[in-house]
């Protein structure tokens, strides 16, 4: 460079010598503009759609909520983050749950005592993390663009929406990272008492050709005589596992074959609300809710999903339900239709949980009971008298 | 042409071959690193067109960049194989040297090297885009130095 080593005209000559020729320089000038313009492009439609989707997911919590003090919100935005669901009912104040259904905190109670809106709406980065509150009004008042992130108390700011960014939690405010969802192993039936009969397969039993009506005898050699019995024996599968399942079908024949468990996320509370005689089997479709009388709570209101939040004290389901009862589940259950939830008076529950309930028009009512499993209920729906 | 904000066309006129040849030891790698570079110094270009010295930024990222990608050791084999065919047709064997020498350097003394020699800037723009002080450069460039000439003695010796 600026001395008489011989080494140092090498490295000159050898490395200065890549040489960059003008038109490749303007090709590459061309080519790094446009790969620049398409970024920029890209940034502004994911948060035009960002702010869609806000906009939207608030008019969908504001509807719901006006007709049945209940909203539900569930958005994935175009961001490393992830827009989660608040609700609010009359009972219950607002309560945030992420998407994987973990509560993280409450909403103290409306002071001026009129039913609750959901004001806020929960969100987590995807990495996991911290998780905190979107305040609606924030939303409306600055758009997307930058929103503070409330911590439980609703008042203190614990990190930022940034769009294009996602959430930006605040340093020192991130709590210990969740722990990896659990999975139990999906047989995928829909049983009850007594038998067990199955109400309905799908999955990896109806694979190995479960069908309404059949009855299941033994899991792994171990004598199944109960709906119980089959959640106790499946309580510690895993996804993957293989077990051995025999059934006799609805002409006492007997069948036998090897199952591979599919994946489910383990309920994490819910077992613990239900009372005995119960069953209780997520899927990824819906969740059943049985004993020996006659109620079937079999998918979820939209007919794909169903949540339930980590203390179990709300269930959103679609319900089905035998017209009329007999003794005996039957597999001729009426799927989706309830003509009069609260006259059928058979209804079993777990006490303190909401359902949803799907008229025939396929509106769905929320309806908060209070019952035990013996098949009293009692429960308003609004706008009706029980 | 699309438009372009100003003064970013004047900083990639100015500093794109210059820093490509800086990094060229690495490979094909390292033209990309300098393109990803200016490409998200257009997309800020709202931040980075108001700093003191946008070429620097470039030239930071560009460096981060390239040291962040784990480019497998067969690719890099590879690229190192091409420069050396390419070499050979100029039978210039001296270059060859060299060349195999450089490669042998640490990614860090090959980056210091490179701006350097190949680019020509100077200690304290090297060290702004290492960040690093002049004296660390000084010294990554004199360790560089000694490595190269033990590399080379063996070579010849060999």
């Amino acid at each position: 460079m600026d001395n008489d080593d011989p080494l140092d005209d090498a490295l000159t000559d050898l490395l200065g010598s890549h040489r960059v020729a003008i038109a490749d320089e303007d090709r590459t000038y061309r080519r790094v503009v446009e790969r620049a313009h398409r970024r920029i492009v890209g940034r502004r439609v994911a948060r035009a759609a960002l702010a869609t989707a806000v906009v939207a997911t608030i008019a969908t919590a504001a509807a719901v909520t006006s007709a049945h003090h209940t909203a539900e919100v569930q958005v994935r935005a175009p961001l490393p983050a992830t827009i989660g669901r608040a609700k609010a009912t009359r009972e219950c104040p607002i309560t945030g749950v992420a998407p994987n259904g973990k509560t993280y905190g409450t909403v103290p109670d409306d002071p001026t005592g009129r039913a609750k809106t959901p004001d806020y709406i929960a969100v987590k980065p995807q990495n996991g993390g911290t998780a905190g509150y979107l305040n609606k009004a924030d939303m409306l008042r600055q758009g997307p663009q930058s929103l503070p992130v409330y911590a439980c108390d609703l008042t203190t700011v614990v990190g930022h929406l940034v769009s294009g960014i996602g959430f930006v939690p605040l340093p020192g405010t991130s709590p210990p990272p969740e722990p990896p969802p659990v999975t139990r192993g999906l047989l995928g039936v829909q049983i009850a008492d007594p038998g067990p009969v199955v109400i309905q397969a799908s999955g990896p039993a109806a694979r190995v050709g479960l069908t309404p009506g059949d009855v299941i005898v033994s899991i792994n050699n171990t004598t199944i005589n109960s709906a119980s019995a089959l959640s106790a024996a499946l309580a510690h599968s895993r996804p993957g596992d293989k077990i051995r399942i025999s059934w006799n079908d609805t002409r006492g024949q007997e069948h036998t074959a090897t199952v591979q468990l599919a994946a489910q996320h383990a309920p994490a509370a819910v077992p613990t609300q239900i009372p005995p005689g119960v069953s209780v089997e997520h899927e990824a479709t819906g969740v059943v809710i049985r004993d020996q009388t006659h109620l079937t709570i079999v998918a979820g209101c939209d007919g794909s999903s169903v949540r339930v939040d980590e203390t179990g004290t709300e269930v959103r389901v679609r319900v089905a339900y035998a017209d009329p009862p007999t003794s005996l589940c039957p597999p001729q259950l009426l799927p989706a239709t309830l003509h009069s939830p609260l006259g059928a008076r058979r209804i079993v529950d777990a006490t303190g949980v909401t359902l949803l309930l799907v008229d025939q028009d396929d509106r769905c009512t929320p309806i908060r009971v209070n019952g035990r499993c013996d098949g009293i209920v009692s429960g308003v729906v609004p706008g009706r008298q029980p | 042409m699309r438009d372009v904000p100003e003064g970013f066309e004047v900083m990639y006129r100015g500093e794109y071959a210059r820093l490509a040849r800086g990094l060229a030891s690495f490979g094909d790698g390292a033209e990309e690193a300098v393109q990803e570079a200016f490409v998200k110094a257009l997309v800020r270009w709202a931040h980075v067109g108001t700093l003191d010295d946008p070429a620097g930024w470039v030239r930071r990222v560009a460096v981060r960049q390239l040291l962040n990608v784990r480019r497998s050791r067969s690719s890099e084999a590879a690229a190192t194989a091409r420069l050396g065919r390419a070499t050979i047709e100029s039978a210039d064997v001296r270059r060859i040297d060299v060349s195999n020498a450089v490669s042998e350097l640490s990614p860090q003394q090959r980056i210091v090297v490179g701006l350097r020699y190949g680019g020509g800037y100077p200690i304290g723009d090297v060290a702004a885009t290492m960040g690093l002080s002049e004296g660390a450069v000084k010294y990554h460039l004199h360790a560089a130095r000694e490595r190269l000439r033990i590399l080379l003695s063996e070579d010849r010796d060999g």
